[in-house]
């Protein structure tokens, strides 16, 4: 009878141990495991690394992710970015399981009015970039805040300007160095602040080929590159560059390949999460190229950090015939013209659709 | 007796042997595991999913700096994006670390904000507001009235450089809620650039002809060749 008692009080200890350990098993990584908060482990699987000399490896078929919405911005009112994050924190902490995403903040063209830097607010600014940098500070705490318990979920923000505006009027290496300082000190609030592991911020440009010259936006992003400790995403299209069915085509005049590849990945802080808007598919097929050119020329391919549509705004403002491509239909553009060729074939991790704040 | 002993003794030797099996079994978690399971206030965190996908880059770009094929430009940018992924990485591990807030002491900002005055007049360039792939924007008007703000964006259609077109975007005092209207001439003599405003009335040139808008009516109230 002892015995028997003896017998199942290990098994129950057992079982406890076993339970601890299985419930903390992660995806796939062989690195950290954690106890049995099992409400938060990721509801999608995650890619099982195979060694390949170029690229991240991808399960077989592989879905878009869940998409998140970004913004253009009008204001930068604390208050409301306070608020603005807080409800991405909510539906962070509501939604099943982990949730990782990245979040577009586009604040408008660059500015410099007696010497000071920032971005346009779509004509309702100019706001400095003191002020936007306190507004993504509030974004990250409203986000944190309304997180609550979620001790997994994680958001990007990626702080936006454009290349668009006159050559003339801003100084535009200046700007670019300007703008990495502020994404610093951002994340410096955010290390200070212990809200890092949740959210974190990075520098992105709507980078658009007909909006300026290259050397111009070459500027812009050099400028970045000089002070940056954190990446720049260029969520621009690629206007005219060609593509595997049309390889004589030429990017938009004066544009390069090699242009929109360097503003793009070749500048040690550039990644591209492209805009895929075309629903014929045409902006894909000429991203997937760049990186075909990438790999010939280059060496590498360029890794891309998911898909940017513009589904919603389409739907808030109209005039957008044929350039309303979903974020699914953007996404799996994307991934299946960067598969198209064995050297460019990834993962991509993130998939967003923008819309205008409020409206 | 003895047997009414050791019939006492047992539940302190089971007993004894969870305690001892639960030690073994605590001793072989980390101190980080035993907190987060049991929800420690001011317990570092990790986030496991976006360190997993820092890894999988800090891996894919390892794998690609051992390439044979590339040139001195990107295996320069690739160290540098290397760098920056391994920064990331270490603030998160710094932050989870030494993080004691709890969610519910971070506050909104307690000061009012008070927006900036809306810029008036004419101003080159669109800024984006206009989609490209719409339209090319030359220049714009824009000034405040009574329920909110109002801008008009003068140039052309993005599918055909020759039709002018006016867009007239009214925003609410909030800034919250725009609506928007293209306005089209009937004849097609290229876009349009706003000259010059005066009280609601906008003086538009496009190749050969001056247009007079009324920005209230939304019309045209007069054509000059």
């Amino acid at each position: 009878m002892h015995k028997k008692r003896s017998v199942f009080s290990l098994c129950l200890i057992f079982l406890f141990f076993t339970l601890i350990r299985a419930a903390a098993a992660d995806s796939g990584t062989d690195t950290k495991r954690y106890l049995p908060l099992v409400i938060h482990i990721a509801p999608t699987p995650t890619p099982t690394p195979v060694p390949t000399p170029t690229t991240i490896p991808t399960p077989n078929p592989e879905l878009p992710p869940q998409y998140s919405t970004s913004l253009y911005m009008k204001t930068v009112n604390p208050n409301t970015l306070f608020s603005l994050g807080c409800e991405y924190g909510e539906k962070d902490q509501l939604s099943a399981g982990t949730q990782d995403n990245v979040v577009f903040l586009a604040f408008g063209k660059p500015t410099m009015n007696d010497g000071i830097y920032g971005a346009s607010l779509f004509g309702f600014g100019p706001a400095s970039t003191d002020e936007i940098a306190e507004a993504i500070k509030q974004f990250g705490a409203g986000y944190r805040a309304c997180l609550g318990d979620d001790a997994f979920s994680h958001l990007r923000v990626a702080v936006g300007t454009s290349n668009y505006g006159d050559p003339e009027l801003v100084s535009w290496w200046d700007h670019g160095r300007k703008w990495a300082r502020m994404v610093n000190d951002i994340n410096k609030y955010f290390v200070d602040q212990g809200y890092f592991t949740w959210v974190d911020a990075v520098g992105a440009s709507d980078m658009e080929l007909a909006w300026n010259s290259p050397s111009v936006t070459r500027l812009w992003v050099e400028g970045y590159d000089y002070a940056n400790k954190y990446p720049l995403y260029n969520f621009g299209a690629a206007e005219g560059c060609p593509t595997r069915l049309a390889p004589q085509w030429q990017c938009a005049s004066p544009w390069t390949k090699e242009d929109v590849w360097y503003i793009s990945f070749g500048s040690g802080a550039s990644y591209p999460m492209p805009l895929i808007y075309a629903t014929n598919g045409v902006n894909a097929r000429q991203w997937a190229w760049l990186s075909v050119y990438a790999v010939e020329q280059h060496g590498a391919p360029m890794n891309f950090k998911g898909a940017f549509t513009q589904f919603q705004a389409c739907q808030q403002r109209g005039g957008c015939d044929l350039l309303d491509n979903t974020p699914e239909q953007g996404w799996q553009q994307l991934y299946d013209e960067l598969k198209f060729d064995e050297r460019t074939k990834q993962h991509l991790a993130w998939s967003t659709d923008i819309k205008w704040w409020g409206e | 007796m003895v047997g009414g002993i050791m019939m006492n003794k047992m539940p302190h030797r089971n007993l004894l042997l969870v305690i001892v099996s639960l030690v073994i079994v605590f001793s072989m978690l980390s101190s980080q595991e035993i907190a987060i399971a049991f929800q420690m206030p001011g317990t570092a965190t990790p986030a496991p999913v976006a360190e997993n996908i820092e890894a999988l880059e800090i891996r894919n770009l390892e794998q690609m700096l051992d390439g044979d094929d590339l040139d001195e430009i990107t295996r320069k940018a690739l160290e540098e994006k290397l760098n920056m992924a391994r920064t990331v990485i270490n603030e998160r591990t710094i932050t989870a670390a030494s993080w004691s807030a709890r969610a519910e002491s971070i506050l909104p900002p307690a000061r009012q904000y008070n927006e900036k005055p809306f810029p008036e007049g004419v101003f080159e360039g669109g800024e984006g507001f206009i989609s490209s792939s719409e339209a090319y924007i030359h220049n714009r008007w824009q000034k405040t009235i009574e329920d909110g703000f109002i801008q008009v964006f003068a140039g052309f259609s993005a599918k055909n450089p020759l039709q002018g077109v006016l867009y007239i975007a009214e925003t609410s005092a909030d800034r919250m809620d725009t609506k928007i209207q293209a306005v089209y001439p009937g004849e097609q003599d290229g876009g349009f650039r706003i000259v010059e405003a005066d009280d609601g009335v906008l003086i538009l040139e496009s190749q050969n002809m001056l247009y007079c808008f009324d920005v209230l009516q939304r019309q045209f109230v007069c054509v000059v060749n």
